[in-house]
């Protein structure tokens, strides 16, 4: 890790790291392909993590004593197939799921510089902790419009 | 958002715990909750706008939601065919506000908010149980065993893997719990017996447990501390120290040296039983999760053994050897010698039925003629105790030194 860089919510994830929250495995991305949703026309929470889209979506206020320091990074699909299959797997349940996750697939190759990354979960899903200096919407370029 | 020509109804959302997420992506989807009641609810993201998030709840028997997450009912039908014939929905705010909460009959939700009706269950549940609502519920601090693996589902596991689960835990509790509150009385100096005793009553209700619930999420068991010492907020109770001991050993089987410290700071029967319970989770394919929450004293403590993990909490049991050398002093007669070895076999004549055989020390076995079988003699013993974790105890004894017993004895005619 870049100990010179910051993440660019280091603030947010100190105060959960503070508390005993855990930071998960994480390594630098190489030219690692990143999908993810977000929405084609402007959008206040587009490209935002979780934490950061307003309103947050959560149940209870005791949820939000509990935030883990995955809703300070970007979701990131390790290729498209598996992105637009998750996408197609929620909304099937959630039909307005494009209302809060995007209704688009955007793509970008993953270097260094911008963060850190976590493994891939079985379904192909990662996260990406962003670094200070990172902007998202440079790197992710639209790629299809899924709904 | 829609607008919704619901009812108007109170319902207290903030005292609901949740369970589990059953679809999450960048926070909770579809959420399993539970009211006070203990009735389970799903709730069911439906839409957002720039103030609120809105969503549809409704309640459902777990054998449902069982069938659900199992594959055999889809959310479409478990939502248009729900007990109630009704369905709530919420619009909750920035700051965890709830507005516009009302019923509305599930024919007339509007379809957007439905699922499709092919919505089988393709995902994987993810761990929302929240500890701290319990813990706030019942004023007390909160234990919890979440079972893994093979055969687990959620909220069911076979009778047959479950029953013998609980006697494991509380062998272990009990041994953990006996040495706990000898070691924690110790440090009080009190000499008032009254006040001594009360200590120690006090200690033997914070380290014994009641179950409160058994919950699905795989398969959990809830328990509390019997006992309920009054706390202050943020300090720190006997229950919370017991508590970290015994969520600290099942962390202490991933580290040798973590191992050796409650070795040595419990009893070897102790780790016998960690390595039985472990031994029992690996034959079965099992896994364990545990978990203390006290939102009292902001206590929170946890360790997680995968399925795969417990061979290599095995493998660091099986290294450990437990040595332990006593002096044992004995009247008694021997039966056998054999004065080219130095071997011999001695019983006890005290009146119990204490037998040793071994090796005299290589300084007296030269004066091993002068014994006789039928005087008695007053023996010192070393006794060197060796046992591999899951292996049988080995004794080796070394006879020290022996004095004749004036009187003679009567030999059995045996």
């Amino acid at each position: 890790m870049n100990i010179l860089k910051r993440f660019k919510f280091q603030e947010d994830i100190d105060e959960l790291t503070n508390n005993g929250i855990l930071l998960p495995c994480l390594s630098s991305p190489v030219d690692l392909d990143g999908y993810r949703f977000a929405f084609e026309s402007e959008n206040i929470n587009n490209h935002k993590p979780v934490y950061k889209q307003d309103p947050k979506r959560l149940v209870s206020a005791q949820e939000n004593n509990k935030l883990t320091t995955s809703g300070y990074a970007l979701s990131c699909f390790e290729n498209d197939s598996k992105a637009i299959l998750s996408y197609e797997s929620i909304c099937k349940i959630i039909k307005l799921f494009p209302k809060t996750a995007g209704d688009s697939l955007f793509y970008g190759k993953l270097i260094a510089e911008d963060g850190l990354v976590t493994d891939f979960s079985t379904s192909g899903h990662y996260d990406l902790y962003e670094y200070n200096d990172f902007e998202p919407s440079l790197r992710f370029l639209f790629k299809e419009k899924l709904r | 958002m829609r607008q919704i020509d619901g009812l108007n109804v109170k319902f207290d959302i903030s005292q609901m715990i949740k369970i589990c997420d059953l679809i999450s992506f960048d926070g909770p989807l579809l959420s399993h909750y539970m009211n006070k009641k203990g009735e389970n609810y799903l709730f069911k993201w439906v839409d957002t706008d720039n103030s609120y998030n809105r969503w549809l709840f409704f309640r459902v028997d777990l054998a449902e939601l069982q069938n659900y997450i199992n594959k055999k009912r889809t959310l479409y039908d478990l939502l248009t065919n729900c007990n109630d014939g009704f369905a709530y929905f919420v619009d909750i705010d920035a700051e965890i506000g709830y507005h516009n909460l009302c019923i509305l009959s599930v024919e007339n939700i509007d379809t957007d908010y439905l699922p499709e009706v092919d919505s089988m269950y393709e995902f994987i549940p993810s761990d929302g149980l929240n500890l701290d609502s319990f813990s706030q519920k019942y004023n007390s601090g909160i234990l919890e065993f979440r079972i893994t693996g093979e055969q687990v589902h959620y909220g069911s596991i076979p009778l047959s893997k479950f029953a013998p689960i609980i006697p494991k835990i509380e062998e272990i509790r009990k041994e953990l719990a006996g040495k706990y509150i000898k070691q924690r009385k110790k440090q009080f100096t009190i000499t008032d017996k009254e006040k001594k005793g009360a200590i120690g009553k006090t200690l033997a209700l914070e380290t014994q447990y009641e179950v409160i619930y058994a919950l699905a999420g795989s398969f959990r068991l809830i328990l509390r501390p019997v006992g309920q010492q009054t706390q202050l907020p943020d300090t720190i109770s006997f229950a919370d120290e017991f508590a970290e001991e015994m969520v600290g050993l099942f962390n202490a089987g991933f580290n040798k040296e973590l191992l050796e410290t409650y070795i040595s700071k419990y009893n070897k029967n102790l780790i016998k039983k960690y390595n039985d319970f472990i031994l029992y989770l690996f034959d079965n394919k099992l896994g364990l999760d545990i978990k203390w929450a006290n939102n009292n004293s902001k206590q929170d403590y946890k360790q997680k053994i995968k399925v795969t993990e417990t061979v290599s909490i095995l493998k660091n049991l099986s290294d450990f050897q437990y040595n332990d050398n006593e002096e044992i002093k004995y009247k008694g007669r021997f039966f056998a010698i054999n004065t080219r070895s130095g071997s011999y076999s001695f019983e006890s004549t005290e009146g119990d039925d204490f037998k040793s055989s071994g090796f005299f020390d290589a300084k007296i076995k030269s004066l091993i003629f002068q014994i006789s079988f039928n005087k008695e003699y007053d023996v010192i013993i070393e006794r060197q105790t060796s046992e591999k974790v899951g292996e049988k105890e080995k004794i080796k004894d070394t006879l020290e030194s022996y004095i004749e017993n004036e009187e003679k004895i009567e030999l059995d005619d045996n």
